[in-house]
This record gives structure tokens, sequence and C-alpha cells, in this order.
């Protein structure tokens, strides 16, 4: 097994030269830890897991609660990493992330599949010994049940459109799933293996479909993973406990608990007082005196996250007429050209930030350094838009027929680093002659303003997940044109869409990797955006715990191997299972 | 005195309408709702938004939700936490004594060390303790809970690891502890945020309390009993005190609403999971009643704390409660 931790000891004169060795370090045992494999752990299973080797708790200290802890129906990382842990998908993405065919995959709920000779359906054979946290065993029509219940209009599951591709699941026999797919499609079976998590027939047939979150099994969920639902108070705190019979494996932890703080602040400070053991996404100016106590140590990984500043190509007004100012791609290249992208990444994230090299984290793109990027050149800049009839005014801000070369950037007022990016950007801008009105807004009306397409550029961020699609509803022309498409900038490029969709439907994924460097050789050629930032995401985690399997799409995936030895164990590692 | 406490509910229960019914307003025309702010991916389907936002009635013109929501109010119905997924009156049951439990503990701590420490500087106001205290005063008296909150985290808990740096209770706490020492937690987390709230309320006691007591002490009954030779702690206690508590009493139905505004940033400071960090919650994820709930009973609390202490204060001098019955 291997850990990957960064200790942080040495006490330092400085804080600040404290925060740089912190972030220095924190950098290397990233570089170390990709290059060491650490993600490419064994599977857990029952032999690994010896009495004298179990034990201990792990207090989560966590920023949100969770909310609601249905699978069909979450939609945060709380609840993403607690639902991971009480209930089974089919399969398990394997730690390459590969989302094309099935290679890479672990068996979790099936211990193996078969797929037709057309490819149109598939098998999924269940572990017998697979038993729900009643008793009751899990069997095929579960599958089948958990389906249709996520794919019921009633139900208005997020998830719901990324199944759309099955046309049914049937159960061949109690053991047996098979989904029959509508198409071939690449990742078809990450779709069914990802996106669903199968659910008690016999403790959810009955419940309202339309009301599923007010039922007792929203509170009390009873599922089939390696850990327990055993506790929820709202807002406070949420406790599973292990499994002991599971036919994964028992966990090598007794017990998780998550510890809801109000904010990103008071979960650090839970950390940093020993209240909490692990805390996913400490701040840089954390780093300082997290590095200070002998008790913690930060455990870098990375993220499927990327943020821009995203140009509107349409009129602020919300109408289909073209943006005054954006709709000219020469235009935002030059603009693009004004950006000192890696000073500004520095200014606001030091070193636990990448410069964006385009609509996708590097993690998901092997190729992401033959991209070429549209460089930092002042000269440029101002040369092109010269040679597009952009003057100076006395005022230094450029106008062409009358029309200045102003915009307003919208920011939400949640996320410093998004305004303090703004700001810099702001102050690049107006060197070659752009002004700028950075505009900070609550949460709900950025997103508001967003959909309704109403702003001239935004700083924007993706959290992605591992599967690629989800390009076609953030920059496609799908998800421009069609209502609530997510694809606010509209930008629309025929050649991008048909390179997508040639990467999207080539099941061998080293012939697809051409289409997809074109397709983001084309989207950074437009400039729809200046992609700006890919945050390295840096866990404080308590010296006693043993953390596996930080994946870039969830740092919980390995949750049920995290341990904690026996002769390092404190007072609240001895409670046991009850 | 009958009259006064029914006219004075009156006048509080017009405050709690008008309290929900502006934060009910406010909420429902900023742009976005609660849809937006719950499930905001990529994935999800215009249809299903309009799905949802039908469901919850969030399709509905303004007007018509808030009479929906103010007849179900009135029989005790205020709705479904959507962050929360329960009812709101669950989940305030839930807060609302933590909140009590906070509010009321610094309120405590406010009048008895403001009482006393304000008495001793009155009492001897040349005393080098008495002059440090009323620096003390001011300075506390200047800084803002969270101010105070945060200095207190810093030193108390992650300096010195004295207390925890926040929550209600320890998180395994269930598990480990018997009744008695699972007591003994609570307190110990309630520690530091009761001390943070209480301590600007304590400065403002106590320089009140020192001025009544200055005062009061300059009294010819004061030099009448000690010209009779009462000794001298009897003559604070039993002569001074008594005639300069009175002023301070007041001051309670000026501290309980501003203590319940001090809780919203405490709670959050502390992550103490009352009424206060839920509103800031609910605010932020746009829980439309969960926000209006917690309002109508955060107004109600401070408007039955605002009347119990006139009632008080008209039950300890008569005189006022005869003016407030003559319309005064």
């Amino acid at each position: 097994m291997l850990d990957c931790p960064l200790t942080l000891h040495a006490p330092a004169r400085r804080r600040r030269a404290s925060l740089r060795r912190a972030i220095g370090r924190a950098v290397a045992g990233l570089t170390l830890a990709t290059a060491a494999g650490c993600h490419a752990e064994p599977r857990a299973s029952a032999a690994a897991t010896t009495a004298g080797d179990v034990g201990g708790t792990v207090i989560i200290a966590t920023a949100a609660d969770p909310g609601v802890l249905l699978p069909p129906l979450a939609g945060s990382t709380q609840a993403s990493a607690a639902i991971d842990q009480v209930f089974d998908r089919l399969a398990d993405l394997g730690d390459s992330l590969n989302t094309f065919g099935d290679r890479g995959f672990r068996p979790r709920l099936s211990d193996r599949w078969t797929w037709a000779k057309d490819s149109l359906s598939v098998s999924f054979h269940l572990a017998p010994g697979a038993r729900w946290h009643d008793g009751v065993p899990v069997r095929a029509r579960d599958v089948a049940f958990s389906f249709a219940l996520y794919t019921d209009p009633a139900t208005a599951s997020p998830l719901a459109p990324l199944l759309s591709n099955v046309d049914s699941v049937t159960a061949t026999d109690s053991l047996t799933a098979t989904f029959w797919y509508k198409r071939r499609f690449p990742t078809q079976f990450f779709d069914v293996t990802y996106n669903l998590y199968v659910l008690p027939e016999h403790l959810l047939a009955r419940a309202p479909r339309d009301r599923l979150a007010e039922t007792e099994f929203a509170r009390h969920p009873i599922g089939s993973g390696r850990f327990r639902f055993a506790s929820w108070t709202p807002a406070q705190r949420l406790e599973l406990t292990a499994d002991a019979d599971n036919y994964r494996g028992r966990p090598k932890l007794d017990r998780v608990v998550w510890n809801v703080a109000p904010d990103f602040g008071t979960a650090t400070i839970q950390l940093l007082a020993g209240d909490a053991d692990f805390f996913e996404n400490l701040r840089p100016e954390s780093f300082g005196q997290t590095a200070r106590l002998r008790t913690v140590r930060l455990v870098p990984y990375p993220s499927l996250d990327y943020g821009f500043l995203q140009f509107n190509l349409r009129a602020a007004d919300g109408s289909a007429r073209p943006h005054p100012l954006f709709a000219d791609r020469d235009l935002r290249r030059a603009l693009t050209l004004a950006v000192d992208r890696e000073r500004i990444v520095r200014n606001a994230f030091d070193s636990l930030a990448d410069v964006a090299v385009g609509p996708v984290p590097r993690a998901l793109f092997p190729d992401w350094a033959r991209l070429r990027q549209l460089p930092y050149n002042v000269a440029t800049a101002r040369a092109l838009l010269d040679s597009l009839g952009w003057r100076a005014g006395p005022d230094g801000v450029r106008a062409k027929g009358g029309v200045p070369l102003a915009f307003t950037v919208l920011v939400p007022t949640s996320s410093l680093v998004r305004q303090r990016l703004a700001v810099l950007l702001q102050e690049q801008f107006r060197v070659v002659g752009a002004r700028t009105t950075v505009e900070p807004l609550d949460l709900g009306a950025f997103g508001e303003r967003e959909r309704a397409r109403t702003f001239d550029a935004v700083v924007g961020g993706w959290h992605t997940d591992p599967s690629p699609v989800s390009i076609r509803q953030t920059w496609g022309t799908a998800g421009s044109r069609v209502a609530g498409g997510s694809n606010f900038g509209s930008y629309e490029s025929p050649a991008f869409d048909a390179q997508i969709d040639s990467a999207l439907f080539t099941s061998d994924p080293a012939k697809a990797r051409p289409h997809w460097l074109r397709a983001y050789q084309t989207i950074v050629d437009d400039a729809p955006a200046v992609w700006l930032f890919e945050p390295r995401l840096v866990a404080g985690v308590h010296r006693r715990v043993r953390v596996v399997g930080l994946r870039a799409d969830g740092w919980w995936t390995r949750l049920g191997d995290w341990s904690v030895p026996a002769r390092e164990r404190i007072r609240r590692d001895r409670v046991g299972l009850r | 005195m009958l009259g006064l406490a029914f006219r004075r509910l009156l006048h509080a229960a017009a405050t709690v309408l008008v309290a929900a019914t502006a934060s009910f307003l406010l909420l429902h025309l900023a742009p976005g709702d609660p849809v937006s702010a719950m499930l905001d991916q990529p994935t999800m389907s215009e249809a299903t938004r309009a799905a949802l936002r039908t469901r919850f009635g969030f399709d509905r013109p303004v007007a018509e939700q808030y009479a929906r929501w103010i007849g179900a109010a009135l029989h005790g119905d205020l709705g479904w936490s959507l962050t929360q997924q329960r009812p709101v009156a669950a989940v305030l049951a839930d807060a609302l004594p933590r909140t009590a439990l906070l509010v009321g503990t610094a309120l405590l701590l406010a009048f008895v060390a403001g009482v006393a420490s304000g008495a001793f500087a009155g009492w001897r106001p040349r005393h080098p303790l008495a002059r440090a205290l009323v620096g003390g005063a001011v300075v506390l008296h200047a800084a803002p809970e969270f101010v105070i909150g945060l200095a207190l985290v810093a030193v108390v808990a992650l300096r010195y690891g004295l207390l925890p740096a926040g929550g209600y209770a320890d998180p395994v706490a269930d598990s480990l502890l018997s009744a008695p020492e699972r007591v003994a937690d609570r307190l110990r987390h309630l520690v530091l945020p009761a001390t943070a709230l209480a301590l600007g309320w304590t400065a403002i006691v106590a320089r009140h309390q020192r001025a009544a007591v200055g005062d009061v002490a300059r009294g010819d009954f004061v030099r009448t009993a000690r010209a009779k030779g009462v000794a001298e702690g009897a003559v604070l206690v039993r002569h001074t005190l008594r005639a300069a508590l009175a002023p301070t009493v007041a001051l309670l139905g000026l501290a309980l609403p501003a203590l319940v505004g001090g809780a919203v940033v405490t709670e959050s400071v502390f992550a103490w999971p009352g009424m206060g960090l839920l509103a800031t919650q609910a605010v932020g994820a746009r829980d439309y009643a969960l926000v209006t709930g917690a309002v109508v009973v955060g107004s109600a609390a401070v408007a039955a704390g605002g009347l119990l202490a006139e009632l008080l204060q008209a039950w300890l001098d008569p005189r006022l409660g005869a003016s407030a019955e003559d319309g005064a």
C-alpha cells in the first residue's frame, strides 16, 4: 500500500517563509505522488483486513452539509462522498480515470460483466454475497428498479440525462442485470456504472417518486456499501460505521464522521485544533499555520476543475444578436494576448494552481502540452487592436465607431479567488486600452445572469466528472442553443462540434486523441474564453491517519482502505463498533 | 399591568408579521431561486429545473406564494426546508434551544460580570483595578463579536488547546461519554462562544452600573447608612446596589435583541448550530421557507424577551407601568 503524505514539521521563523516552503513541498509532493503512482492501489479485499489492523475513527471537517443522501437527488461533493460509502455502483472507475470502454474498471457490486457481440447490451453478474444493510440480498431486480427510479421524470434526477442512452434494464436472473442500449457509444459502460448507484427495491418501491426526499429512507439510507449509515444531524454531523460483514471486505476504519462547519475557515480551524482529522481542501493562507503543527501533514492531489474568463458572444441583453465586442474573434484573441496568465495565476494561487490549457483539466487530456496557446504579448495585442480599428481616446480607452472598448466582468461573491482574478485581469486589460468594471454578485444572482446570458464576461469555473461528454453542454453548440444549456457564452463552432463528436464516437481512446487535440486547438484559437487556472488540491490530514487513493474525481474513493495504526490511536479511535 | 401586557403583545405580533413579510419579499424579489442554488449542474435539463420549480411553487406569482405561505404559517406550518429536506418547524425546533442556551448564558454572564465589575468600579473609582476595568470596558465595547471570537479561538483553542474551537459537542462524544460527561462536554463547547457573545455587553452593563452606583453612592441615604455605622459591604450590597440595579435591568430589553443579532456572527465563528448559523446558511442557499421561518421565530423570541424585560421593569418600578397605562 502506498501512502502519499507530505510531512511538514520544520518550525518557520517567518510566516511568509513558512508558507512558501509549505507550498513548495506541496507541489513537490504532488509531483512525487504522481510519479510514484500514488493512486494505483490494489483493490481492497477481506483478506487484506485482519483483526488488529482494523479500528479507528476519522473525523472529516467539511464546509457544507450533504443536504440529501439519496443518490438520484444528490448534487454536492459532500453528499457524493458519503453516498459512495453507503451505496454501491456496479463497477468502479479505475485509477487511470479511463471512461472509454471498460478498460481499467474494477468489480464492485458486480464481480464480472459480459458484453453482447453487438455491444448493444451488457450483463452484470452481481456478487452473490452482496447484502443490503438490513440483511436482504442484493438482486438484479434492484438494479432494474434503480434505473427506473433514476430515469422517472417524477424523480427529477439531474443524473437522468446521463442515462438517456439506455433503453431498458432487465433482470435476466436473480443475479444478472442486463442493460440494453439505444446505440453504441464509447462511454456507455461508464455512463451506467459511474452515474447509477443501486438502490433497494424492497425499501423504496412504494415511495412516492416526486417526494423521495421526504421519505424515512432519505433520512436513514440503507445501502450495500462498506459503511453503514449510523446517524445524521443535518448541518452538524453525519456518522457512518463499518459494515463488518461486507462482501467487499470490512473497512479498516470503525467509523467515519463528517463534522459540518459553516465555511472553509471554520473547517480549517477544526483541523488545526485537532477536532477533525481530515479536510479536503486547505487554502494557501492556512499553509503557514499548518506547517507549524506536528499533528497535521499536507497531502496534495489533482483536481478536475478549471477556471476561465468567459466572453459572451451574444448581446448582453439576452437576445440572439451578436455582442458588439466579443462576437469578433480577433478582438477576443487580442484580449487574450494581453493577459499574462502565468503571473495572474501565481498571484492568485501561488504554486497551488497551473495555468489552464483549455476547457479540460490536464488529468483528462494527456496531450495537453501539444496544445498551442495564445502567448502573452502586449505589443501584438495592441497591434491587433489597432488593425481592427480600435483607437485609443484621451482617457486611454480604445473606441471604434463610438463604441468604447469597455465591458463588465461578473464574479460571484462566494469566491475570493475569482474576485482577485477579476481585479488582476482588469489591470492587464487597462494596459492595452480596455476598460473593465468588476461586478460582484451573490451566487444565486450570478447563476441567474449566466443562464439568462445577460452579461459581458464572467470569471467562471467548471468541476467536471471524468467523462468528457459534458463538454458538449458546456462549450458545444448543443449547450448554447438548448434552453438550460450550460454554454453561457454561446460559443458555436461547427469545427469544434465535429471534432468533439468524432472524439466521443471513437471507441479506441488512442484513435480519439487526435480528435480531442484538434477540438481543443480549435477552441483555444477561437478564444471564447481566457483559460485561467487549474487548481491543485491539498488535503490536511492528521498524522496518525493513513490515507490512500485521493483521486482527482473524488478524494473518498478508497475511504474504506484508510487506516489508523493501532499504536497511534487516540481516545476517539477506541470507540469500537458498538 | 394587564393592559400593558396585552398592548405589547399586539405590538410584538405586528413586529413579527412585518419582519416575516419583509424577509419573504426581499428573498423572492432577489434574482435566482432555490432550485438554481440547489442544483446548479450542467447535466440538469431545463425540463427538470422547471419540474422542480413547479413542485415547490416557485413558478407562481410572488403574491400567491406569499398568500399560501402566510395561510399555512397561521396554521403552524412553516413549510419545507429544501436544504435540510425536512419541515422547517423541525429544523427550528432543533436550533432554537441551542441559541436560547447560548444567548441565555451570554446574558447571564454579561449581567453578573457587568454588575459586579461596574459596582466595584463605581464604588472604588480610584482603585487601580477599577481603572483597569473601565479601560477594558471601553476596548470590549468597541470590539465586534467576531473579533473577540476569533481572538478567543486563536489563543484559547489553537494556541493552548484548552477548549474546543467550535461546534456544539464532540463528534464522537455520544459514543464515549457517560451522561454527566456529556453535559460537561456541552459546557466546554459553550464557554468560548458564550464568552465571545457576552464580553461586549459585559462592558456596556459595567459602564451603566458604574455610573449608577456612582450616583447612588453620593445619595443622602447612603451617607445616613454609613453614619449609622452600617458595615461598608452592607452599604454597597443592601443600600447602593439595590437602588442602582433598576436602571441596569432596563438594559435587558436592549440586550436581548442585540445578543440574538450578535449570535448570528458568533454562531458562524464557532460553528454553533443555532438559529443564527441556520439563517446565515439558509440565506446563502436561498432556502426561502427556512429563512422566513427563522425570522418569524427569531423575531418572536426577541419580542417576547423585550416584553418580559418591560414587564420586569414595570414590576420593579410601578411608576413605569402606570405611565405606560396612561399612554405615556
